[in-house]
């Protein structure tokens, strides 16, 4: 699994890059709401959101073309099921769902592609979340790569070998979990060695996020207010 | 109903083939790699009544699984947690060939409640959700409620309580089948009786078909967990033990189901699949129903003010939608405030 090109774009420099983590979650938050509670979004409605959201994305200046065709990971799935709601006699229920997904895809993916991910922890402790939650998160995040890295380098190994047919493949695909598996227990006693050493006690030491000031503040009511301005249009 | 049927399955092939390049298309700068897209449910799926009420249910629970988790894992197996977190993305990855050249993959509940206990699986299967939904966008942000609770704590629950129930008797493989089984089922039950509750009427063809999906994925899981575990004791003898205790410590002590606990969880796995059978086999049933009892469902009273966004009764319309979106989100930010309050107390508690 190779980095999603997200990680490499959120360590740019813009304006919407340097908006506060906690801004862009509770605009995002709120963004995804509202979308949520259009309960028949109009085509106006759908095209002031997405226009707004490209012109965010321009700002951040992410490629918008590639943004935009990378939600389009979502339709395949988000789009059979709506064919269903379709077939079942509820056409316009079938195309918002539709739309809204798509919607709500893009917005998160420019969220995490303007966020840096330590930024968008140290956000979330703000807001309380369990610091045990944002800790595993984080090491998740740090070595999914890692170890996804090692993965596809043992089946590959296995492919090169021919692999093998029939019953033993599951045998021998399970041998490769249990590779894997302890291969990354191995790698969590050094991390955690690695981590004392360096004055690890017992969490983690949150990065300080500046005070939320008043331009932030505005930001945010801001946004909310277009966003509930978004229901009467 | 064979009528409504056979366009759903032309219909479906038609836009697989369509969708495939576009899926292609998405995914060309990793393309020798398969995506990983499992069927975590996107937002605006489910009905805004249903994913707020099990946001509201999740939070708490996970407020207080994490608790649970930090008192029973020490301090120096921080890393192991979110080293296992990796573990599963990555063997995620590895396919289990199963003949007539498909393959599955493991999903990985029950394995972890087995390997680091069912605490610190729920809140590692919940960061893998996060994980997924922010940077992998698979599955909503405002739907990690309903997949934390039909996966992070539903689907690890009845993995681990066959597990743990069978895990010193002879039949321990057979347990360890049960429960990635049974992990599987509860989760994709909960998701299927999900959007029939949020008003998406399937037609009864389509939920047997979808059961029997269920069922197949849930015997691969359990046949890889079994085989994944028997793999990972050979290879690490006594792994498990920090979980199960080894055979010595329990002898004579067998363990006893939280009687509550399991009759609770399946009572309402099997209330939410006859509800669902009986709300998709008769569409108007839930609100005959209804009726009979003198219930006024489909009144407005009956409805949430959020889903219709409006309050009737309250003059001319804009006011009283301008006066539903005020009270939507005073309502919101008093949960969150009490949320953030509770959790705060939760985390003095014990930090």
């Amino acid at each position: 699994m190779r980095q999603p090109a997200s990680t490499r774009w959120s360590n740019q420099k813009s304006i919407i890059h340097r908006l506060d983590a906690r801004t862009k979650l509770i605009l995002l938050l709120s963004f995804l709401l509202s979308i949520a509670l259009l309960r028949a979004p109009s085509g106006l409605q759908l095209t002031c959101c997405l226009l707004a959201l490209i012109a965010i994305a321009a700002a951040a200046r992410l490629p918008v073309l590639r943004v935009l065709r990378a939600s389009l990971l979502v339709v395949p799935f988000v789009g059979l099921f709506s064919l269903l709601v379709y077939l079942t006699g509820d056409a316009l229920r079938a195309w918002s769902i539709l739309a809204k997904s798509y919607l709500s895809t893009f917005s998160v993916l420019i969220f995490i592609s303007v966020t840096p991910m330590p930024k968008l922890l140290a956000a979330a402790r703000f807001f309380r979340i369990p610091a045990l939650l944002i800790e595993v998160t984080q090491l998740i995040y740090r070595y999914l790569f890692v170890l996804s890295g090692e993965a596809r380098i043992m089946q590959t190994a296995f492919r090169a070998r021919a692999g093998q047919r029939g019953s033993r493949a599951i045998r021998a695909a399970s041998g490769m979990v249990a590779v894997l598996f302890t291969r990354s227990y191995e790698k969590a006693a050094m991390i955690h060695k690695a981590m004392c050493s360096r004055g690890f006690s017992h969490s983690f030491i949150p990065i300080e996020l500046p005070r939320f000031n008043l331009q932030e503040g505005a930001i945010v009511c801001a946004g909310i207010a277009l966003l509930i301005g978004l229901h009467f249009v | 109903m064979a009528a409504l049927h056979i366009p759903i399955l032309v219909a479906g092939s038609a836009i697989a083939v369509i969708a495939l390049p576009l899926c292609k298309a998405a995914s060309a700068p990793a393309r020798n790699e398969r995506i990983q897209k499992a069927m975590h449910i996107p937002d605006n799926f489910l009905s805004p009544p249903v994913w707020a009420t099990l946001d509201g249910i999740a939070i708490p629970a996970i407020a207080y699984v994490s608790r649970q988790a930090q008192k029973a894992t020490d301090n120096n197996r921080l890393p192991l947690l979110g080293v296992m977190g990796a573990f599963v993305f990555a063997a995620q990855m590895i396919n289990f060939p199963v003949g007539l050249g498909t393959s599955g993959h493991l999903v990985g509940g029950t394995l972890l409640a087995c390997l680091i206990g069912p605490w610190a699986a729920a809140l590692v299967i919940t960061s893998i959700l996060i994980v997924q939904a922010l940077v992998f966008q698979d599955g909503g942000v405002l739907a990690l409620g309903p997949n934390v609770i039909n996966m992070a704590l539903m689907g690890v629950l009845f993995g681990y309580l066959p597990a743990r129930a069978l895990f010193h008797t002879k039949w321990k493989s057979y347990g360890v089948f049960a429960g990635g089984c049974c992990s599987v089922l509860a989760s994709g039950v909960l998701a299927l009786a999900e959007l029939t509750v949020s008003g998406i009427r399937m037609p009864a063809t389509l939920v047997g078909a979808s059961l029997g999906f269920f069922a197949i994925n849930a015997i691969l899981e359990g046949v890889i967990t079994v085989s994944v575990l028997g793999a990972i004791e050979r290879l690490n003898p006594g792994i498990t033990d920090t979980v199960f205790g080894n055979a010595e410590s329990i002898a004579g002590h067998p363990f006893r189901w939280p009687r509550a606990v399991a009759a609770l969880a399946a009572g309402s796995l099997v209330l939410a699949a006859g509800g669902m059978l009986i709300a998709s086999t008769l569409p108007d049933g839930l609100e005959n129903v209804a009726k009979a009892l003198g219930m006024p469902f489909g009144q407005p009273s009956f409805r949430s003010p959020l889903g219709y966004y409006q309050i009737q009764a309250l003059g001319p319309e804009w006011f009283s939608r301008a006066a539903a979106g005020i009270l939507g989100l005073v309502l919101i930010y008093a949960v969150c405030a009490l949320g953030g309050r509770l959790l705060a107390r939760a985390r003095r508690s014990y930090s």
